[in-house]
């Protein structure tokens, strides 16, 4: 059995070592047309920050490739796939047949066209080498613009901060992070920020980037002329479908797929940034662009690939961000908007002296999101409750009162739990509990 | 593989687990030294109560262990030796994805540390701490295949 | 080190102990095993079971709960429950003290005919200290003002002082315990005080708990002074005896008889009575009749009537083990009630003796003391009887004793000491500290305990201060740990003492003519004889012209055990001695208490806690303690000297 992985990153190479657990002979190639060797995306803005080293940028020993006998294929590109012919021809002409196909292509980043937005000095970050190249001319530049108040713009402001320089976030939206935060979140949120000294600017947009051949200057759209020697530009990502499409495979935002991952081609399977999988909170398919899903996901569809017939339970749209030492946590619907997410919707917050902030919302009194600020510990018991759509009416005052513990919804949770008898007694033991 | 197990009907909510648990992971290991130790040492189990049973919580060391496949670091891993999933504090960032995702709210923060905290089932103990210090021998090591 | 080598350095208590191994015979260490771990937030002293709420428990790692549920922080908590225990300790002592006092009533009013008054002059010199005026009256008239004034001491209504703290303390720590509010006018009174200050919703300040602490602390004091007082009225103030310590005392050919506990009034009776009844022993098959003791009644015991030690509190299974001991009758404190169990396994009968400390299964012979001689005579036959059921395969006991010279009182000590300096004896003493012939003087007290590995904190401190020159006195258990191995007999001294201090027990030896020279360490009676070591210190302050606080005289429990140890520790602070615990007491859940006991209490009384559970940077320490104190007279008399020079 051949397979072929195209995306060498969280969803590729979960999907990789677990083909090579699950059969030992198989042939596993990956092609990406990265040249480094598997590393951690997220990792990139602490590799700005300058908290992270070359070496733990990797997620592997060097050995560890040869030893699962993964065929990597680095520094190509796939240009096209031949459902007939059952191969995949790189930008270098070769073809490599598969028997099984896993597109793990990942997201590229929204580049909105912003005149001057080719000068230099101006970024997004996806890559290592974006990384690179951001923290090199961080050495330069003192006064930075982050276009985007989502999750890497976000994350990329704390990095540059770290890194010394001066950083304004301008943002579209009314309120930071709000694709992650509900508004009294972000309201705290963005308070960190700015007693962090970050300039703040939401329901802003940058309208021009300013220059000769460098940037010199981003000009807002309240008109606003603002210096600037360094601009990263976060405006969301989008899936990487190109191959998908041409193929002829089902596309929406991502690549379609079905409860196995699989695409509308035969023998193609999606996972990670690129597709559109089940997403359990919302009920409907959703593209969740996060590392615990690329891995996940991966590790389903090679299951699926090496003929283990196993169903992807769905994800649950969440992130985590430390924002000036203070965790922020949020998960599935987090602010519901009446008129375009139906009735039954119901939010209870609870906010506390600090940073303490929580909120759930319940769709048809079974939680449906929250969002966890200031204490985050335990967020994985509330998660766990949303994936397993049960409806248990004590808990969002037990959350919302921090009075809840994996105990309290055990009976809820686990639908893989296991239990045995001792004594007379239901006992808990070790629970399995598959990935997200 | 060994495993920890809980036998609630013994569990009387003494806490000591926690204790146990604090002193392994302190300097000193002396309870009496422990408690001048700066950062406190930290407990990796806890004890709750739910109606009239009580939980000792910890890590469950899962099979596919969600924490691991969030982990962005590459920190949370299996320490395929023996069984457990371990997390290498000096790789992790602090991003709380392991948080985020564990079912059983068994990784927390370091506050002091900020990085994240788990059990990790005593590697160079005969025996975990918790299991070693419960007056009433609710938890214990079993062979997983004993049990399961 | 083998694990029972770790339990204990006395070759006695180590070869029964692989005994016990062999034979699946069950000791306090075993148990210990099985309490391991010890809870620890009673460990550390941060449970409070005070009210029905509870219990609360504050978490010393600063997690979970940092206050009770009545908002009671670790520092309150912790110092409820350290009074508490002090409060436990005074009552036992002074308990112990008031019990001796109605026997002595009873006497006085004929009902107690086995007794006599049988110190006289004691009755006397305690009535001339106490301020009261014996001339003219007979012997049991002063006795009974001296017991009628004791127990005053429990009992009196108006704010005035506890008589024997005030009569035996110097003015100046009289004044201060006045100043600091924590002299006690009634020792029932002080223990009520403490209980009801640590009750739920009373006191929450640790200073003041504490202080209320040292109040019950003091009327210990009392209490154990009183009953020294009365107990040397009733059955003699100690000589100078020779005798035997460690198990080999029993003697497998007689019928062992093991007293045990802490209030000699029926096992004087006892001791005479067996003297008595050697013939139904020899009836028996016995070669007569043996009585050896175990804890504060076997000090009692031995300083008075010579009667060899068995062993000391952690030993006392061992003692059964040997399959020698017929009958063990205790009275109170310290007993184990794992005894019974225990005796079961042989033919060994327990005899418990006092109303209020009884154990299942045990015989039991009221105690009354109109009947004395009666109980004791049941007693022994009980114990004849059970010889004639020894089983002989069964006897086990090793053959470790030392040779002990014990009896020393304060008033046998003076003596002593007068043979070099006729008109102020304490002068002998004080020389030589003046002179750095010693270093100073070391009270060696308290218990043993499974914390700590049995006698070794005793015999390691008790080496390296005597090494170093320091005078060393013992009572209670520690005295037990001394005696066994030897450092209470003369030999003792060439053996281990320092020049100066071998220099100064040969002179003294010599000048008394003590036959056999002196020991290396002092055997100055039961834990209540505590006070004796006071009186020696406040007459050294008074000739010194100082206060206890100031001079070289420390204390040592290395493995402290009872509630009783605590209050003694605690009033050994108050009077001023730095005070060494081998053995954590549940203090450190909060650091501001154990700031308080280990350094403020030094600001305000000159004492305070050592807690230090190894011996040799114990030892260390207490020699530290000692060196500051000579450091500081000498500094202050010489500047003293240079103003006068000046003036
Ligand atoms: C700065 C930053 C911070 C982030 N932080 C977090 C975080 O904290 N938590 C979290 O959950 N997620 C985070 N993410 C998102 C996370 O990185 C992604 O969800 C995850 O990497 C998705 O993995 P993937 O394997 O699906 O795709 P990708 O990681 O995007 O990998 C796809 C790979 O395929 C390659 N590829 C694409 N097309 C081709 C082709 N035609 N031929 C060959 N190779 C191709 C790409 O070059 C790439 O190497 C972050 C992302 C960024 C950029
Ligand atoms: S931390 Fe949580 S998710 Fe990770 S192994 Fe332990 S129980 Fe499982
Ligand atoms: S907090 Fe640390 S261990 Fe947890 S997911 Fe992040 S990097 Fe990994």
């Amino acid at each position: 059995m051949k397979h072929v992985i195209i995306g060498g990153s969280a969803a590729g190479m979960s999907c990789a070592e677990t083909l090579r657990r699950l059969d030992p002979k198989c042939d596993i190639t990956v092609i990406s047309d990265e040249a480094r060797p598997f590393y951690s995306r997220c990792l990139t803005s602490y590799y700005i920050a300058g908290k992270i080293g070359e070496r733990d940028m990797l997620l592997r020993d060097p050995g560890f490739y040869e030893a699962r006998r993964l065929n990597l294929v680095m520094g190509k590109k796939a240009v096209l796939v031949d459902p007939r012919k059952k191969a995949v021809v790189l930008d270098d002409g070769s073809e490599i047949p598969y028997d099984r196909l896993l597109l793990a292509t990942g997201g590229r980043p929204k580049l909105p066209d912003i005149p001057g937005a080719g000068k230099r000095g101006v970024f997004t970050l996806r890559t290592w080498d974006d990384a690179v190249a951001i923290s090199e001319r961080a050495k330069t530049a003192r006064k930075a613009v982050v276009v985007g108040g989502g999750l890497i713009g976000m994350k990329v402001a704390g990095a540059l901060r770290d890194a010394g320089l001066e950083v304004r976030v301008v943002v579209a939206s009314g309120r930071v992070l709000s694709q992650m935060l509900d508004d009294e979140a972000a309201a705290i949120a963005r308070r960190l920020l700015e007693a962090h000294g970050f300039a703040v600017d939401t329901r802003c947009d940058v309208v021009e980037i300013e220059g000769d051949d460098e940037v010199r200057q981003v000009r807002l759209q309240d008109g606003r002329r603002v210096d600037a020697d360094l601009v990263v530009i976060g405006k969301g990502v989008d899936p990487e479908v190109g191959l998908a499409e041409a193929c002829g495979a089902r596309v929406g935002r991502g690549i379609i797929v079905d409860e196995h991952l699989k695409t509308s081609v035969p023998d193609i399977y999606a996972a990670g940034d690129a597709a559109e999988a089940y997403d359990i909170a919302w009920g409907e398919p959703r593209v969740n662009a996060m590392w615990t899903a690329a891995t996940s996901q991966g590790q389903v569809a090679a299951h699926n690939m090496a003929g283990i017939p196993t169903r992807y339970p769905g994800s649950v749209g969440m992130n985590s961000i430390d924002i000036c030492g203070v965790p922020f946590i949020s998960m599935g619907v987090v602010s519901p908007r009446r008129d375009r997410d139906g009735d039954g919707l119901v939010e209870l917050a609870r906010r506390r002296a600090g940073n303490w902030y929580r909120k759930v919302v319940l769709k048809d009194r079974v939680i449906c999101g929250a969002v966890f600020a200031g204490v985050v510990d335990k967020a994985g018991v509330v998660l766990a409750l949303i994936r397993a759509r049960a409806r248990r009416d004590d808990a969002p005052e037990r959350i919302l009162a921090d009075d809840f513990t994996y105990a309290t919804f055990m009976d809820v949770i686990d639908e893989k739990g296991r239990y045995f008898q001792e004594g007379g007694k239901r006992n808990v033991q070790r629970i399995m509990q598959g990935g997200y | 593989m060994k495993e920890v197990f809980v036998r609630l009907a013994r569990c009387v909510g003494c806490r000591q687990c926690e204790i146990s648990c604090a002193l392994v992971h302190s300097e000193s290991r002396d309870i009496h030294q422990a408690v001048w130790e700066r950062p406190l040492p930290r407990q990796r189990v806890r004890v709750t109560r739910e109606g009239s049973e009580y939980y000792p919580l910890r890590c469950f060391h899962c099979e596919d262990a969600p924490c691991i496949g969030a982990c962005i670091s590459g920190a949370m891993h299996l320490d395929e030796d023996v069984g457990t999933v371990a997390c290498d504090t000096a790789r992790c960032v602090g991003c709380w994805m392991c948080v985020m995702v564990c079912p059983y709210g068994s990784v927390r923060i370091h506050e002091g540390q900020k990085v994240a905290l788990k059990c990790d089932r005593c590697p160079d103990e005969d025996e975990p701490a918790c299991v070693r210090g419960c007056p009433t021998r609710a938890l214990l090591v079993k062979e997983r295949a004993l049990v399961v | 080190m083998g694990r029972l080598e770790g339990r204990t350095v006395d070759p006695a208590a180590l070869e029964m102990l692989k005994h016990a191994d062999e034979q699946g015979l069950e000791t306090a260490w075993d148990r210990c095993r099985a309490q391991e771990p010890l809870c620890g937030f009673g460990n550390l002293g941060v449970c409070c079971r005070i009210c029905l709420q509870g219990p609360c428990r504050i978490d010393p790692f600063g997690e979970g709960a940092t206050r009770g549920i009545c908002g009671a922080q670790d520092y309150s908590i912790v110092a409820r429950n350290l009074i508490r225990s002090i409060a436990g300790g005074t009552a036992a002592h002074s308990d112990h003290g008031r019990h001796v006092a109605l026997t002595l009533l009873a006497h006085l009013d004929g009902h107690a005919p086995d007794y006599r008054i049988a110190d006289p002059a004691k009755a006397e010199a305690v009535a001339r200290r106490i301020g009261l005026d014996p001339a003219g009256k007979t012997p049991q008239e002063i006795t009974r003002e001296v017991t009628l004034a004791a127990l005053r001491d429990f009992s009196r209504l108006e704010e005035e002082p506890c008589t024997w703290v005030t009569s035996t303390v110097t003015p100046g720590m009289t004044e201060k315990f006045e100043e600091c509010a924590i002299m006690p006018s009634n020792i029932n009174g002080a223990i009520a005080e403490v209980m009801h200050r640590s009750t739920m919703g009373v006191d929450a300040d640790p200073i003041n708990l504490i202080f209320g602490g040292l109040k019950s602390a003091l009327a210990d004091y009392a209490g154990c002074h009183l009953s020294t007082d009365l107990t040397d009225i009733l059955f003699g103030t100690p000589r100078p005896v020779r005798s035997y310590a460690n198990l080999g005392v029993i003697d497998p050919e007689k019928v062992n008889i093991t007293v045990h506990g802490h209030i000699p009034l029926l096992s004087e009776i006892v001791v005479d009575v067996a003297r008595e009844m050697e013939d139904e022993a020899r009836a028996a098959g016995a070669a007569g009749i043996n009585v050896v003791g175990i804890c504060c009644t076997a000090n009692e015991v031995l300083m008075r009537k010579g009667i060899p030690l068995a062993t000391n509190f952690i030993a006392q299974e061992l003692a059964i083990m040997t399959g020698a001991v017929d009958a063990i009758i205790v009275d109170l404190q310290c007993i184990m009630p794992a005894l019974k169990t225990l005796c079961e396994c042989f033919h060994t009968r327990l005899i418990t003796t006092i109303p209020f400390s009884k154990i299942p299964g045990a015989y039991h012979v009221d105690f009354r003391e109109e009947r004395a001689k009666e109980s004791a005579r049941r007693i022994v036959k009980l114990a004849i009887e059970a010889y004639r059921e020894r089983d002989p395969a069964k006897v086990h006991v090793p053959q470790v004793k030392n040779e002990v010279v014990a009896g020393f009182s304060l008033e046998t000590m003076l003596e002593i000491f007068a043979s070099v300096n006729q008109e102020k004896p304490i002068r002998a003493l004080v020389d030589a500290i003046e002179e750095g012939e010693i270093r100073g003087i070391a009270l060696f007290a308290g218990c043993t305990n499974t914390k700590a590995r049995h006698d070794e904190g005793h015999l390691t401190i008790a080496r390296e201060l005597a090494k170093n020159d320091v005078f060393i006195v013992a009572t209670g258990c520690a005295a037990g740990a001394l005696a066994k191995a030897g450092y209470m007999r003369p030999g003792a001294v060439k053996e281990f003492a320092g020049p100066g201090l071998s220099r100064f027990l040969e002179r003294l030896g010599r000048a008394s003519g003590f036959d056999g020279g002196l020991p290396l360490a002092f055997h100055m009676g039961s834990c209540v004889d505590n006070s004796r070591a006071v009186d020696l210190a406040v007459l050294i302050a008074k000739e010194m012209g100082s206060d206890v606080a100031d001079i070289p005289f420390v204390a040592t429990a290395p493995e402290a055990m009872h509630e009783k140890a605590v209050s003694i520790g605690a009033w050994a602070v108050t009077l001023g001695f730095p005070t060494h615990v081998g053995v954590i007491p549940p203090v450190y859940g909060s650091s501001l208490v154990t700031e308080v006991v280990t350094k403020i209490a030094e600001d305000v009384f000159g004492g305070y806690f050592i807690l230090e559970t190894d011996p040799l940077k114990a030892a260390q320490k207490l020699i530290e303690a000692l060196n500051y104190r000579n450091w500081r007279r000498k500094y202050s008399r010489a500047s003293l000297d240079e103003a006068m020079v000046a003036e």
